[in-house]
């Protein structure tokens, strides 16, 4: 009995030591995972909008016209445009950088999901063999979810076993991350915040973009990877059934590069398939040197809404694509014009001439939420502000009072006076607050001067006139602190 | 393959989940079969020097089981030593021995003499040649039987977690245990959750301190140009913790791995860096190499038997050997060298200093004075770690002339975070340090290792600790594509 009753005390010890042993190696395991979500590759063209997380959120069967490409490809087309003008829902699906192998098998990755009428291949990718830049490299390898298309790309592009390998487990390259780790890394956004994979930047600077001369370099003769490459789109053009379109956007290119580009021209041309080389075309685009380039490669918001009007143009003169407002399945795209409108809205608002116009444009706008406090001897300006505050719907007693105003919710109402001793706090979301605090008069300093906090960050600098500072509840951010005196 | 590698990361449990349910007679033959993958990976073909040095010894040994005529009995031991030493010095010191004859003829005016080989350094071959060394010696000293059986002695010369880096091991603790392999309680959940342990903190040491202090040190030893006073002192106490965590990593590992296996290995370190004296340090610091010497070398030669003056010679002698023995290079002769001298002045300085101690009544057995004596060793063998880092000996005077470089603002402008290490990994590198001085701490005054330690406590201490310790090495480890895989640095040896 004794010897039975040992038995059983051991074996049941020795179930729960194997026991402790596999809940061990299961909370590693849940640990490993959950680090894996926060350190994984968020980031496929920079700025953490990814357009491959864009692609895993949109449903199938909703993309008609998909743009491959480098950032000449998302900094040049807008879909949002698209959806505007035409209803046609188009996607960017570009990374910084994209190399021709890449641009394949984003494709490829996009054809699982997605079966998309017309199908625009950037050509820049043509004009290299090898990334100079590591990032971009990361950005290409990593971007998709790990599948045999993924590994395709990888066993194409790297040749080091070892990088590879890397590069397929991601997580040799990934877990360096835990020093750049930042909010969105622990917070899924919503995805809507990305937009359909274009990259709307309104900054503007001179570009030297080639003349129509560089047109007339002979091609020169296509070399074999690009030949294959074009090849091998030419055909999956055929097994997927949509129409293959080789475009290059407008930027500057050496004349051995455009021998390259004009060499896909030729050998496009005898396949039948359309080519675009919108540096040909960018009179009738309307493209203008200064205004519509964010610099020599790249157009800016301007200049995009110029070329992908003039491709909608083309599309909705060649093909029969579907006008898809007004459908819920395509919300993402809904989302996507309103967050396009909302940053023109916002660059309207930078770009104000003066204080007037600055509040007509703020009269205007939609989601946002703002600040405007009367600092220090603001009367004594001489921009006129009793006519600012009337403009702003104040009354004369409340201009004469001063202190810090907050339009939240449709509604302006005060919420410090100048010389209070107060604090106002108002909470956008978890994790986001403004303060509004007499700082200097805390801490006993005779002081008229309010201060506006974005969580820790002091806004705005006026002393002695008035201050703004303006939050988009869209992009999540604080997009302008004007201040007038 | 590394042990802070993803290969090693499948093999290790992959050899112990079969060792465990393997028939035990075939135990040592399966450790074998995988000890020698262990080293093929590297190099498959130089596996055949391990099996060359294994067979001169194991015969030798064999021999020596028979021969009773004292010649015979020399003449196999120096067959053995001759042509072991013979492989070691011809793949370890050939380069260095033409190269030093190229330098006495050049400064002749000579012909120089061209080096006909081109050889790889066989990554382990000083530790396994001076453990199959010992083997003789130990048969020949009647300090243990002769192995009869081949592939047993032949897991003994390679047993893959000691084989390329040790602890150099003696046959009268492992070739015994290998002796007793059927014996082995394969199943004891404590022994393995102690080796566990013991092979985590070995990967915390190597991946998050070791690793993370390199990039600082190889940053000013690759821009000595650049580097002034406070670059060049921190990078002296930060390879004093690199090399310290790096090869005691190593051992810690290895004996964890054999742990796990049901093997106790011989303890390699022992809180080095509290030693009071540099013959303390010694008595601290790659133990088994230090014992080796000690008792093939330094009392073969006459130890301290034979008057003070051949004491002294003796020590120069073993020292200098043990420079040599790390590297083919004058900067580890010198280094050895500054610890034999160290060591004698100590002796010789010592009635002076007890002296002056008794004058200024100085007391001894105050925690002040050991404190004292334990900063001044952490300072002298620290001093010598310059001549063991750099690459040749101009590299060193070139180290120290920067040290005279007086540039305190580089701690004030942010100047010591442009080294590879920023902000955040200073702050890593700081707690895997404060980790690191709590585990000395207690090894030196509870005179327990981390494991015997961890494992005594209650589950849920045992458990936050090994889970922080592995997800720091998952995560915090210096490693991937952008980390050029530092081995770790006793391998060249």
């Amino acid at each position: 009995m004794d010897k039975l009753k040992d038995m059983i005390k051991e074996k049941s010890s020795a179930f729960v030591k194997i026991l402790r042993a596999l809940v061990f190696v299961a909370v590693i395991f849940m640990l490993v995972v959950r680090s894996y979500e926060v350190l994984s590759w968020k980031d496929t063209f920079g700025d953490y909008m990814s357009s491959t997380n864009q692609l895993y959120s949109t449903d199938e069967n909703l993309m008609d016209v998909v743009f491959v490409g480098s950032s000449h490809c998302y900094c040049g087309i807008n879909p949002a445009v698209l959806w505007e003008d035409n209803g046609i829902s188009a996607f960017n699906m570009a990374t910084s950088g994209q190399d021709k192998d890449s641009s394949y098998h984003y494709l490829m990755e996009t054809l699982k999901t997605q079966s998309p009428k017309v199908v625009f291949v950037e050509l820049w990718g043509l004009t290299f063999d090898e990334h100079l830049i590591e990032g971009n490299v990361h950005r290409n390898m990593m971007g998709m979810t790990n599948s045999q298309n993924s590994f395709a790309l990888i066993d194409k592009y790297v040749e080091d076993e070892e990088m590879q390998n890397a590069y397929k487990m991601k997580w040799p390259i990934i877990h360096t991350r835990y020093k750049e780790l930042d909010r969105f890394d622990f917070i899924q956004y919503d995805f809507s915040v990305y937009g359909r994979g274009a990259d709307i930047n309104y900054m503007a600077a001179y570009a030297y973009y080639p003349t129509e001369a560089v047109a007339y370099v002979e091609a020169d003769e296509l070399s074999q990877t690009n030949k294959k490459w074009v090849d091998d789109l030419h055909q999956l053009s055929i097994e997927e059934e949509f129409e293959l379109v080789f475009f290059l956007a407008p930027s500057i290119l050496s004349v051995e590069e455009q021998g390259q580009v004009n060499a896909v021209r030729d050998y496009a041309a005898e396949r039948e398939i359309p080519f675009f080389d919108y540096n040909q075309y960018i009179a009738d685009i309307g493209l203008e040197h200064y205004g519509d380039f964010i610099d020599n490669y790249h157009l800016n918001a301007y200049g995009a809404e110029k070329l992908t009007r003039y491709i909608g143009n083309y599309l909705t003169a060649n093909y029969q694509l579907e006008d898809h407002r007004g459908d819920e399945a395509y919300a993402l795209w809904d989302k996507d014009l309103e967050r396009f409108k909302q940053l023109k809205e916002i660059n309207r608002l930078k770009s104000a001439t003066n204080i007037r116009n600055y509040i007509s444009i703020l009269n205007e706008m939609d989601n946002i939420t703002w600040f405007v406090t009367f600092e220090g001897n603001y009367k004594d300006s001489d921009l006129g502000l009793e006519k600012v505050a009337k403009q702003l719907g104040l009354s004369d007693e409340q201009y004469e009072a001063g202190g810090t105003y907050a339009f939240i919710e449709g509604k302006l109402f005060k919420v410090m006076d100048n010389m209070s001793t107060q604090v106002y706090i108002y909470e956008l979301n978890e994790y986001d607050s403004f303060k509004v605090e007499n700082m200097a008069l805390t801490q006993g300093i005779k002081s008229n001067k309010s201060d506006i906090m974005f969580n820790v960050e002091p806004m705005g600098t006026v002393d002695d006139g008035l201050q703004f500072v303006v939050y988009d509840h869209i992009t999540g951010q604080v997009v302008s602190t004007p201040g007038y005196y | 393959m590394l042990f802070n590698s993803l290969e090693f990361l499948i093999f290790f449990p992959l050899v112990v989940a079969v060792y465990f349910i393997i028939p035990k007679k075939a135990r040592y033959i399966w450790l074998l079969i995988a000890s020698y993958y262990f080293y093929m990976s590297w190099n498959a073909t130089y596996a055949l020097l391990i099996g060359i040095s294994t067979l001169i010894t194991w015969l030798s040994g064999i021999l020596l089981g028979r021969f009773e005529e004292k010649w015979k009995r020399q003449l196999t031991v120096a067959i053995s030593f001759v042509s072991n030493l013979g492989i070691l010095v011809f793949y370890k010191y050939f380069d260095f021995i033409i190269e030093n004859i190229n330098n006495v003829l050049s400064s002749f005016g000579a012909e120089l003499v061209s080096n006909p080989f081109d050889v790889i350094l066989p990554v382990g071959i000083s530790f396994y040649t001076f453990q199959a060394l010992s083997y003789t010696v130990d048969v020949y000293r009647k300090e243990i039987i002769p192995e009869k059986n081949l592939m047993r002695y032949a897991l003994f010369v390679s047993f893959f977690p000691q084989l390329v880096a040790g602890p150099i091991e003696r046959s009268g603790n492992l070739l015994k245990q290998l002796r007793n392999i059927h014996n082995i309680n394969v199943w004891d959940y404590e022994r393995i959750t102690k080796g566990f342990a013991q092979m985590v903190w070995g990967m915390f040491q190597k991946m998050v301190i070791a690793d993370r202090v390199a990039i600082f040190v190889n940053s000013v030893y690759n821009n000595l140009h650049a580097v002034g006073t406070v670059e060049t002192v921190v990078a002296v106490f930060a390879f004093s913790i690199q090399i310290y965590c790096d090869f005691a990593a190593y051992s810690t590992i290895a004996i964890g791995a054999a742990r796990v296996m049901g093997f106790e290995l011989m303890e390699n370190f022992n809180t080095p860096y509290f030693a009071v004296s540099i013959k303390d340090f010694w008595r601290r610091w790659h133990i088994s190499l230090s014992s080796w010497f000690r008792d093939y070398l330094y009392i073969p030669l006459g130890g301290n038997r034979k008057g003070v003056v051949r004491k002294y010679i003796n020590i120069m002698i073993t020292f200098l050997v043990s420079g040599l023995w790390h590297g083919a290079s004058w900067n580890f002769v010198i280094w050895g060298g500054l610890h034999g001298l160290y060591q004698i002045i100590g002796e010789l300085i010592a009635p002076t200093k007890d002296k002056i101690n008794e004058i200024c009544k100085v007391r001894k057995d105050v925690f002040s004075y050991r404190f004292g004596q334990i900063v001044v060793t952490f300072l002298l063998t620290s001093f010598t770690w310059v001549f063991f880092r750099a690459k040749d000996i101009e590299q060193v005077f070139y180290f120290f002339d920067r040290m005279t470089r007086w540039n305190p603002w580089v701690l004030f402008n942010e100047g010591l975070y442009a080294h590879g290490l920023d902000r955040v990994e200073v702050n890593v590198l700081m707690v895997g340090l404060v980790i690191l001085f709590l585990i000395e701490l207690l090894r030196y005054f509870k005179k327990k290792n981390f494991a015997d330690f961890l494992v005594e406590q209650n589950l849920w201490f045992v458990w936050l600790v090994l889970i922080f310790m592995i997800m720091s090495c998952i995560i915090f480890g210096v490693y991937g594509i952008t980390f050029d895989s530092s081995q770790f640095i006793y391998f060249q040896f």
